[in-house]
């Protein structure tokens, strides 16, 4: 059994790897590019200096946040595609606080940072308490949600917190610079002996003690044992006497909160200022790199490390003069994402993987019968 | 011999401008959307070729559909690597001015901005509302409706210029026509631009406006609808769309890569806004050649407000325009 899994594995593996490799060299040979050149700057540019390394890494830190949040979700029986907005939310208190307040160098980042995670768990309550006390479906309300919160972020943006130097329309609506006290540093900053070139900060810190906190708390304390049991069977945890609702609401709390944390992080490390579409869709894409950690805290990490070395070599392809248009790069990208979940849920599936057991013995014991 | 000293002094000037300009140049440029966009993007493009055309040896780099989020990233890859960077587009701008102080070697330019940036930074700023107005002079006396729409973007760049040139070009040419204006929120937002236009003309509107390439969205439903008209902002919406343009005012970005390309020359790196007006060369405006869609008497009057602007720019008071 174990020897047939490993070559099911293996076979899915190799037969993804193929179908990708075979697809996209035809869409590459169709548009006049070199295929090795395009995959060596998708897969291996992204490693060839720390400058693009540390790249990933920006890429990387809030999906991993993004896609931790949507797994406290899942895991509890609540889909939350409302991520992005959620972020929005959770950045918009971020940058009004950051202006408005006057809390001193120390505390201004991990204040900030705090007050971002409750803006995004109050975006994520609402849609929990409309499903817990009105049975809304959360991937009606959710998705609503993130209509809401992106079009007050941006009438803020244009209105009450715009920049006055681009107010006379020199420029795009965006707020001014925030205050250097609670900005995320660089790696660089914190330790000057570092080589030149590093960009990322410390938000993969935050991410990473986030993952892990979160996984202790799910697998590890009584609350989050029951927050799995119900998203496991909201039946069977009524019986065993669990407030379903409660634990919900709970859940899209933490998953919002998680969201609104990556926002604020995408701002205070990268941006450092309120601008429009600065969420870059990780409010989305964290729902694919949660599914393909397995829906697992810890699971999250490498699927977001994977997904943004994709991420980056794919916006490299032009940089290094790979004649392939910007439409088709997202083709390319989203082809590689979608073989490999699909690769992943084959793998996962233990139906498919009995029915391919049950061919390969009745094949194996014709030929030993013949 | 004075001649032959002149003739020989000609050939040295010639000489030297062609040395100039056959200098090879790398460029990079960021943008927002494709090059073929039909619009912003599209613009520059052409202004880059239309430079290369003009003698300028430039190793161009086209880095498309460049998301606010991926620009810092973007931006880090490419500095250090080309002559000039060029960030096509406001919404790069806090991106690209902090990357500009880790790399004081490297220039870049922003459009559209008209503030100093830095001392490696080069902005350039179409002066909209030049091409605005002389689209409101013939939006005025072209409606019969008395009820012109504009398919605003975003209240932002140079869209801010034209739209209040627009309507100052508008009430100049008669006050008692009455304008429609609302916001995508998007420079690219194509699909609410065309519902944006078709709520326009279900409400009334014979003419229809709208800067950047979202625009295009309501020149395809303006296209689908007879009586309604539309006066463009690039060239191309008067080729691809001749029954229903009226005129296009566009850009010629080669003004600005030229004053870049000549200025660093001249050892600047930056610290300069350069402008984009009727009297740099820095916009055109074909009109339809289609006597029955534009008549000469509008054709007459537009070409009198183009002409005025041409001898006197930067003077069109757009900021006290009142939008109400």
């Amino acid at each position: 059994m174990k020897q047939f899994k490993l070559i099911y594995t293996a076979g899915v593996i190799a037969l993804s790897v193929l179908l990708t490799l075979g697809v996209a060299s035809l869409i590459l040979t169709v548009l006049g590019a070199n295929v090795l050149d395009t995959f060596w700057v998708i897969f291996c540019y992204p490693f060839t200096s720390l400058k693009n390394l540390s790249g990933v890494i920006n890429i990387m830190t809030p999906l991993t946040i993004v896609g931790v949040g949507i797994c406290v979700a899942y895991r509890s029986g609540i889909v939350n595609i409302g991520g992005e907005g959620q972020m929005v939310m959770g950045l918009l208190l971020a940058i009004v606080f950051a202006l408005f307040s006057d809390v001193p160098a120390p505390f201004a980042m991990p204040l900030t940072l705090l007050v971002g995670m409750i803006g995004g768990a109050l975006w994520g309550a609402l849609p929990g308490l409309l499903k817990a006390k009105f049975g809304v479906s959360e991937l009606l309300s959710t998705v609503m949600f993130n209509y809401i919160a992106t079009q007050a972020y941006s009438y803020c943006l244009r209105v009450p917190l715009l920049d006055p130097s681009v107010a006379g329309g020199s420029g795009d609506p965006q707020t001014v610079k925030l205050d250097a006290s609670s900005w995320l540093l660089r790696l660089n900053e914190i330790f000057p002996s570092l080589p030149k070139g590093m960009r990322f900060h410390a938000g993969i810190f935050i991410a990473l003690i986030v993952a892990l906190a979160v996984f202790l708390f799910m697998w590890k304390t009584p609350t989050g044992f029951k927050m799995r049991a119900a998203g496991a069977s909201d039946r069977a945890a009524r019986y065993a006497g669990i407030s379903v609702s409660r634990y919900l609401v709970l859940a899209m709390v933490i998953s919002g909160a998680c969201c609104g944390l990556a926002g604020t992080v995408e701002i205070l490390g990268v941006h450092h200022r309120g601008l429009g579409n600065c969420t870059g869709g990780y409010g989305f894409s964290g729902i694919v790199v949660a599914l393909f950690g397995g829906l697992h805290p810890l699971g999250v990490i490498p699927a977001a490390f994977f997904f943004a070395v994709i991420s980056y070599g794919c916006s490299a392809l032009q940089i290094n003069k790979i004649p392939v248009p910007s439409n088709m790069i997202d083709v390319l990208q989203g082809l590689v994402i979608l073989v490999i979940v699909a690769a992943k849920l084959i793998i996962a599936n233990p139906y498919l993987m009995d029915r391919a057991q049950r061919r390969f013995m009745a094949l194996t014991h014709r030929k030993e019968a013949a | 011999m004075k001649k032959l000293a002149a003739l020989l002094a000609c050939l040295m000037l010639l000489a030297l401008a062609g040395a100039a300009a056959a200098e090879s140049v790398s460029l990079a440029v960021i943008y927002s959307d494709t090059v073929d966009d039909k619009g912003w993007c599209q613009t520059m493009d052409t202004g880059i070729k239309n430079a290369m055309e003009k003698g300028f040896d430039i190793d161009y780099t086209p880095i498309e559909s460049v998301a606010i989020a991926d620009a810092p990233n973007t931006l880090d890859q490419l500095a250090g690597n080309y002559d000039i960077i060029i960030v096509h587009g406001a919404q790069f701008t806090a991106a690209c001015t902090e990357i500009a102080a880790e790399y004081p070697e490297q220039t870049f330019a922003i459009g559209t901005s008209d503030q100093i940036l830095g001392d490696n930074i080069f902005t350039y700023m179409p002066q909209s509302e030049e091409p605005g107005y002389i689209n409101g002079v013939i939006a005025a006396l072209t409606t019969k409706a008395g009820k012109v729409g504009i398919v605003g973007p975003s209240d932002g760049g140079d869209s801010y210029r034209y739209v209040r040139g627009f309507v100052k070009g508008l009430k100049d040419t008669n006050p008692d026509v009455s304008f429609m204006l609302s916001w995508t929120g998007s420079f690219s937002d194509t699909v609410g631009a065309g519902d944006m236009g078709k709520t326009f003309i279900e409400a009334g509107c014979d003419v229809l406006v709208g800067p950047a390439q979202q625009a295009l969205g309501a020149l395809r439903i303006v296209d689908a609808t007879e009586g309604v008209v539309w006066i463009g902002q690039t060239t191309s919406q008067l080729t691809d769309f001749p029954d229903v343009v009226l005129a296009a005012a566009d850009y010629d970005y080669s003004a600005v890569v030229i004053g870049v390309i000549e200025r660093m020359a001249e050892g600047k790196a930056g610290g300069e806004c350069i402008p984009l007006n009727y009297n740099n060369g820095g916009f055109i405006y074909p009109f339809s050649d289609n006597a029955e869609l534009l008549p000469e008497d509008v054709k007459a009057a537009a070409q009198a407000a183009l002409d005025g602007v041409t001898a006197a720019p930067d003077t069109i008071d757009f900021v006290n325009v009142s939008l109400e």
